[in-house]
């Protein structure tokens, strides 16, 4: 037999027995549009660390500190040094690695000033970071004294005649970023105070050019201003030199730096490589990536209890098929016969069942999956607020990927299949006389 | 016996168990059928008349003895084989008709075409020929309540033409007629089976209709008592 008639014999079939389908239909949906929803609220919680992390700063970026005295597991000492830097790169999965040089300063621009942290990376790192320019342009290393300043950073610039501090909470640029700035280790300048604090320390004055700004001020990046390894090595030096009374310092780490941050660009490595630089390098490592881990190992955990839930009721529906399904032999027992004995092979009759069941599963899933969405929208715009808020979710109460909606599809499929299996058994095995005598 | 006739029929014994006790429904058989030929089981009921066809169409295993169909042995085929066998070879009539509620007459004529996997361009007018020869032209689109009793098993009897077969087995197919509408049908299943040189075995308690066929084989008690061939008298087994 043709598959296209049998799934039109199907079909009429289960259009004949029209309220039964539907009940069982019911069933299915019911259970399939359970498992998804449930799911995808586990989702939108996963989803929901997720994005809060996010906003505490970069998941991809690993920083690494020169604690634990670069001891790897093999008893190896490792400084924090080009050299180590140089081999650290080629670990799999590091996009771009920089050492990360910072300074505390007084900076002063057009008679306002700010205190703000000035780092020093490699410019790769900025733009694999891809924070956007909105004023000016990005650092490069030809830059000698280059400044890329945060949003907010920009913002914090003020009149210290006028206010002790800055304001905090705006992002209007209070200075032009593209002007000359003095870098000073005098905590009073620009005060009526200004060098009679200093004590043993030496004021200095760097010069220093704003090259640009960024756009978004929602990032941890955005208070600090940025520049090249070389422009804030020279500034830390000059400040320790201030310090230590004119004198170079006695730098007892030679050329060795404290911090470096590594930019992983495959989200699912960052694991990997912090682990491989705590182990085979000795360092400390942070990543909010690690956070992420916990956090999403709870929300795995979240998701199958509340997928365990739905997939009871669709065990539930699992056995209304299989009811219709034994049902249906029982009632079609001669009409089964008779085809049997007119040519049916085993192997149709059986299909015949199978598909019938099948379909059922199918149907039930794919409106199941129709009303999974509805279900999911409306929780996404009426309820995010409320149990969005209570829960600590993120903007979306439930997510429902792709690949949810497949193996939904694919499972109920199979539950209608398997909850067949043994009427559709049944229907081939049954004795053709006996079938054709009940009348 | 004649080794070269289409059906031979050797020593075939049925025995059922009712619970505990044996009830023997076929005690020894052995019969030829030439091909061409309308043959009848005339027996009462009980007489295993029906047992005996259903052996011949392998719907049941003989417990003992053989049953081949040309070269083919049905008493060793597996129900699979079996199915396939029949859809090659077999047309069944039955005496409730047995059409699918569900479908029209030309639906039901064309469904043992469907099930060979005749697609609808080539079935359906194969169908709509088999409905016209039994004199059911312009009823293709009625369903089964839609017709009478003889209407119904002339659905079934283009139902088992329809598909060429070398034999035709027919259970009381008049059974639930009335006489006139029993010797329409009759006329029509002897006169569509001849043209077409098919091979007939047709199961009756009724003697006037036994009367239609080439050879009549009386059973009573599980065994042939009498065949009857038309010409000559009396050829007892």
């Amino acid at each position: 037999m043709s598959n296209k008639d049998i799934l039109q014999l199907c079909f009429g079939n289960l259009l004949r027995r029209r309220t039964r389908t539907i009940l069982s239909v019911i069933g299915v949906i019911i259970g399939t549009t359970a498992i998804i929803v449930m799911i995808s609220i586990g989702m939108g919680l996963s989803y929901g660390y997720q994005e809060q992390l996010e906003s505490f700063g970069n998941l991809h970026m690993v920083e690494v500190y020169n604690s634990g005295g670069g001891m790897s597991s093999n008893g190896q000492t490792n400084k924090m040094d080009d050299r180590t830097i140089a081999k650290m790169e080629k670990i799999d999965g590091v996009t771009v690695i920089s050492p990360q040089i910072s300074q505390y300063v007084v900076i002063a621009g057009d008679h306002k000033r700010s205190e703000r942290q000035i780092i020093g990376v490699r410019t790769e790192m900025l733009e694999a970071l891809n924070l956007e320019v909105e004023k000016g342009r990005m650092i490069n290393e030809s830059d000698k004294n280059g400044l890329l300043f945060g949003k907010t950073a920009a913002a914090m610039f003020y009149d210290p005649r006028r206010q002790q501090g800055a304001d905090w909470g705006s992002t209007e640029p209070a200075i032009d970023p593209l002007q000359k700035f003095i870098i000073t280790n005098d905590w009073d300048y620009g005060t009526n105070q200004e060098g009679q604090n200093m004590g043993e320390t030496q004021p200095i004055q760097i010069e220093a050019q704003g090259v640009g700004m960024m756009a978004s001020a929602d990032n941890e990046y955005t208070y600090n201003i940025y520049t090249t390894i070389e422009f804030a090595q020279k500034v830390k030096d000059e400040f320790e030199k201030a310090q230590n009374g004119g004198r170079p310092s006695n730098n007892p780490q030679g050329n060795e730096y404290q911090d470096l941050m590594v930019y992983v660009a495959d989200l699912d490595k960052v694991a990997s490589v912090s682990e491989t630089i705590r182990t085979d390098y000795g360092f400390g490592t942070f990543s909010l990536n690690d956070m992420l881990k916990e956090m999403q190992k709870t929300a795995n955990m979240i998701e199958a209890v509340l997928g365990g839930i739905g997939g009871i009721s669709l065990l539930v529906a699992a056995i209304g098929i299989a009811n219709t399904m034994i049902m249906s032999v029982y009632e079609r027992t001669r009409e089964i016969s008779v085809m049997k004995v007119i040519g049916a092979s085993l192997k149709d009759i059986r299909k015949m069942f199978l598909l019938e069941a099948g379909m059922i599963g199918f149907g039930g899933g794919v409106i199941g999956v129709a009303l999974s969405y509805g279900i999911s929208y409306v929780m996404n715009h009426f309820l995010s607020g409320a149990i969005g808020g209570a829960f600590g979710m993120g903007s979306k109460v439930s997510i429902i990927p792709i690949w949810l909606v497949l193996a939904a599809l694919a499972f109920s499929t199979m539950v209608g299949v398997v909850s067949g299996y043994s009427p559709a058994q049944r229907a081939m095995n049954m004795s053709v006389l006996e079938g054709l005598k009940n009348e | 016996m004649d080794d070269n006739a289409l059906i031979r029929i050797r020593h075939v014994r049925k025995v059922y168990l009712m619970g505990e006790e044996k009830v023997v429904a076929l005690d020894d058989v052995s019969l030829d059928i030439y091909k061409g030929e309308f043959v009848c089981f005339l027996g009462t009921s009980g007489s295993g008349k029906s047992t005996f066809l259903n052996m011949v169409a392998g719907l049941e295993k003989p417990t003992r003895g053989e049953v081949w169909i040309g070269k083919v042995p049905i008493h060793k085929l597996n129900e699979a084989q079996v199915t396939i066998f029949r859809q090659k070879n077999i047309g069944f009539i039955f005496q409730a008709y047995h059409l699918m509620q569900s479908m029209t007459a030309l639906e039901n004529v064309a469904l043992p075409l469907m099930l060979k996997g005749v697609p609808k361009e080539i079935r359906e007018p194969a169908a709509k020929k088999a409905l016209a020869q039994v004199g059911l032209k312009g009823y293709e689109g009625r369903k089964p309540n839609q017709m009478s009793g003889g209407q119904q098993q002339r659905v079934g009897i283009a139902r088992a033409l329809v598909v060429k077969p070398k034999i035709i087995f027919a259970d009381e197919p008049t059974g639930n007629l009335d006489s006139h509408t029993t010797k329409d049908v009759m006329d029509l299943i002897s006169k569509e089976t001849k043209e077409n040189g098919t091979t007939l075995i047709l199961v009756t308690h009724d003697r006037s209709i036994a009367d239609y066929a080439d050879k009549i084989v009386t059973i009573q008690d599980g065994n042939i008592i009498n065949v009857e061939v038309k010409g000559k008298k009396n050829e007892t087994a």
